[in-house]
């Protein structure tokens, strides 16, 4: 119970009104309700101080009333500034024409509706209902202009902050704080401890930071000409709505015949407002007006930037080289005024080749190129080359070429070169330091961008190469046996692991008849995928052979022949190859090339190896390669003995000081666990080996146990 | 991989130092390469820095041991320390390559022939 007291007073307590969230369309509507609910107030306030203002009788306390008016106007001002402000807070991206678009139809709407309140007031007739509703009319005109003018107010508040910056933020606060100080002093006016002349200085405040803020019109920049000329038409057009709306509003008290209108709204913050709107809008006309006849330079630029970054998307997207040429030609060509251009492009071989020719001809290549290599001078000093004037440049006045000025630029990154562009002007020193510059820095960043996405290419190669060894892992993992044959006469067991996601380890069991069992364990030379597509083919090869009754010396002459005939040059597969006949107990052993086997005797607990051998596979290719096949080693065995198989990656695993694990170690360990089931025993080995080296293996490693019983 | 490279009136000495495995016998393959193709056909390998070779080390042996004959050169590696040895004779390798103990064995058998 006191837990329960204890969390609700927590509770309570730690109630934070800000995750007490209120969606801001709902706050939205709340502010218009306030709105709107004081607007009727402060209209029915009025139309009652006004009837009873004509009434003689009236014993209104109006000062007190005047009071609480005051206070309603503010309030219906503030609340409307705060929804205005709110609808127009949240704008992220500043489109121009939009926004003075919507501004003008406000005005519009605004003007709109007094027009026709002023029409529909001619067919009102007199009488006191008609008073009222007359009333009603003025206050609704009023209210339009009030909200036209807070529209003007916080939809330029994004022009202005076009960037945003700490101080224009500032004078923009100070701004608010003088609308916020001028009503202050509307409402203290009505105790007359200020008089109406200090609205004065702070209206010339006001003026002060209006005419530091309409400087702000750094929007106008990035207009192209069309925008421009449609931002001027639309800040015109808000002039004129702003001056009509002005009138009209003025004009409407005294054409519904309303008196003490002028009390309506405070009128100081109207003036104000409006000021703010007419200044800001004719200061942008004027700066628009300006800036028209060089829009086209910054057009120039923003075409720059804008095919720079079609170059990038296009390196970027498929590495189509010609679109990127074409669009680095076509800047360059755009950027200097050049009359002919084109590009040369290293080709696979590193050959440059005339990829794009623009008011080029062939005959005009060929008489450039027989003056000397330009290309491949460019290439190597990585650095563009310009000639001002053909006929005083030492190594071109022989040619009759109809250019005078050309620029060679390379395309290069820090590693790797791309190709030249090639800009050509008929007429003498026509290109421009700057503009040369310009087109230097986009193909300097061309090279650089080609270069990353080339990168990028061949990191996705990568990875593809790593998920396609994935598979091979997958597939390979499935040719090694995993059920080996466990009865009451013979057990197998294996452990087998890869340095990489494949290797070239193999061992196989074969089972043709009841009583014969044929082993294979093989090593491919080398690691990875190369000595894993011959371990395939080794399965391939062991599991066609084993079903046919061949010896065993004719089954490791055939798989070397077979082998033989894929091996690359220089690979070889070393292999034991065992025959066991379970009802003979008898085995019979060709070593070619591999690591000797271990034979345990359980009765006289000795380990032996046979180390007599043959070749490895794959190192004599003739026909005549069985004669170097020794005769199989016959081992008669008694129940109990155990057969060792493996391959030299447990033998050659090496310690931290590069010592071998070697045959010693290998072999102390079969004595040591010869008795133990044979799964524990290849566990055994390859805990061994791996608590030797302190690390993992950085070889293929198998070891292939059988207990003869 | 580094390999001193020694010029005798008969035959040219080439003595890889350090392990021979995967990378490093890229090394030694291309040297023997080399000096095939610039018609230094008799070739003989100082293995007495060598501690250890891998299968691949092997392999460069095995491959250049065909080309060699076929332009009738030879090779003689020499000084192999026991480890070495066993593995080129475990391979059976010692049935295809001469191996002998000393490089003066070596300098010998291209003397003679």
């Amino acid at each position: 119970m006191q837990r329960i007291l204890f969390s609700a007073v927590k509770d309570f307590f730690s109630f934070d009104p800000k995750q007490a969230k209120v969606k801001p369309r709902i706050l939205n509507g709340l502010i218009l309700f306030i709105g709107i609910l004081l607007w009727i107030l402060m209209l029915s306030y009025h139309e009652l101080s006004s009837m009873m203002g004509d009434s003689p009788a009236a014993t209104l306390p109006f000062e007190i009333g005047d009071l609480w008016y005051r206070l309603i106007q503010i309030g219906f001002l503030l609340s409307h500034a705060l929804l205005i402000s709110r609808i127009f807070a949240n704008i992220e991206k500043l489109h121009v024409t939009t926004l003075l678009w919507q501004l003008f139809m406000i005005g519009m709407t605004g003007i709109l509706v007094v027009m026709l309140i002023t029409f529909g007031n001619r067919f009102l007739r007199d009488n006191t209902l008609i008073d009222y509703i007359r009333a009603f009319f003025f206050a609704f005109g009023y209210y339009a202009l009030v909200l036209y003018l807070l529209s003007g107010l916080f939809i330029f508040r994004r022009f202005i902050l076009f960037p945003r910056t700490r101080r224009k933020l500032l004078f923009w606060k100070l701004l608010l704080a003088l609308l916020a100080l001028a009503l202050t002093f509307h409402f203290l006016g009505y105790y007359q401890l200020v008089s109406g002349n200090i609205v004065i200085p702070i209206f010339l405040g006001f003026l002060l930071l209006v005419l530091v803020l309409s400087a702000n019109v750094r929007w106008i920049p990035y207009l192209n000409f069309n925008q421009k000329l449609r931002a001027l038409g639309l800040f015109v057009l808000i002039e004129i709505v702003t001056a009509t709306f002005i009138v009209a509003s003025d004009r409407l008290p005294d054409q519904l015949g309303i008196p003490n209108a002028q009390g309506f709204l405070p009128i100081e913050f109207l003036t104000f407002m409006t000021f703010f709107v007419v200044v800001y809008s004719g200061f942008s006309i004027l700066v628009l007006f300006f800036n028209l006849p060089t829009t086209s330079l910054f057009e120039t630029n923003r075409v720059e930037i804008a095919s720079f970054s079609k170059i990038n998307q296009a390196i970027q997207s498929n590495l189509d080289f010609s679109e990127i040429i074409g669009t680095l030609l076509d800047a360059g060509m755009m950027e200097t005024g050049a009359r002919a251009g084109w590009v040369e492009w290293l080709d696979e071989n590193g050959v440059p080749q005339v990829r794009n020719k623009k008011r080029v001809s062939e005959e005009d290549l060929q008489e450039l190129k027989s003056v000397y290599d330009v290309t491949e001078k460019v290439l190597r000093d990585q650095k563009f080359l310009m000639i001002r004037n053909t006929k005083k440049n030492k190594a071109f006045r022989s040619s009759n070429t109809r250019y005078r000025s050309i620029l060679c630029v390379p395309v290069v990154s820090s590693s790797k070169s791309f190709g030249v562009v090639y800009l050509a002007n008929d007429l003498v020193n026509a290109f421009e330091d700057v503009s040369v510059q310009t087109v230097v820095g986009f193909t300097e960043q061309a090279g650089i961008a080609l270069e990353n996405a080339q990168l990028i290419k061949n990191s996705i190669e990568v990875e593809r190469y790593q998920e396609q060894l994935k598979i091979a892992k997958e597939v390979q993992d499935k040719l090694l046996p995993t059920n080996l044959p466990f009865t009451d006469r013979i057990e197998f067991a294996a452990l087998s692991e890869n340095a990489y996601e494949v290797g070239g380890d193999y061992f196989d069991v074969s089972h043709p008849q009841e009583h014969l069992f044929r082993v294979a364990i093989g090593d491919v030379s080398g690691k990875g995928t190369t000595a894993a597509f011959y371990m395939a083919e080794m399965k391939g090869i062991f599991h066609a052979l084993t079903q046919l009754n061949m010896t065993t010396r004719q089954f490791v002459a055939t798989t070397n022949q077979a082998l033989a005939e894929c091996l690359q040059q220089g690979f070889f597969v070393t292999l034991t190859y065992l025959e066991i006949d379970i009802r003979r107990r008898n085995v019979q052993l060709i070593r070619a090339g591999h690591t000797p086997t271990y034979f345990y005797r359980a009765k006289s607990k000795t380990v032996e190896s046979f180390r007599e051998g043959t070749l490895g596979l794959g190192l004599v290719r003739k026909p005549g390669f069985i004669d170097y096949i020794h005769e199989p080693t016959e081992i008669n065995y008694d129940p109990g003995d155990l057969l060792v198989l493996y391959t030299d990656g447990l033998i050659e695993a090496r310690n931290k000081a590069g010592e071998e694990f070697g045959y010693d170690r290998f072999q102390t360990i079969i004595e040591q666990y010869a008795d133990t089931p044979v799964e524990e025993l290849a566990s055994r080995i390859v805990e061994a080996v791996k608590t030797f080296t302190a690390s993992v293996l950085d070889d293929d490693y198998t070891v292939l146990l059988i207990r003869l019983k | 991989m580094e390999i001193k490279e020694q010029r005798h009136e008969e035959y040219v000495t080439l003595t890889p130092v350090g392990d021979l495995d995967a990378n490093s016998s890229v090394v030694l393959d291309e040297k023997i390469q080399e000096m095939l193709e610039a018609g230094d056909v008799h070739i003989h390998i100082d293995g007495s820095e060598l501690p250890y070779i891998s299968s691949a080390g092997l392999g460069v042996f095995v491959s250049h041991l065909d080309g060699i004959q076929n332009v009738g050169g030879s090779l003689v590696i020499s000084g192999l320390n026991e480890s070495v040895q066993d593995v080129f004779s475990l391979l059976g390798l010692d049935q295809l390559l001469t191996i002998v103990n000393h490089s003066e064995e070596a300098a010998q058998m291209f003397t003679k022939s």
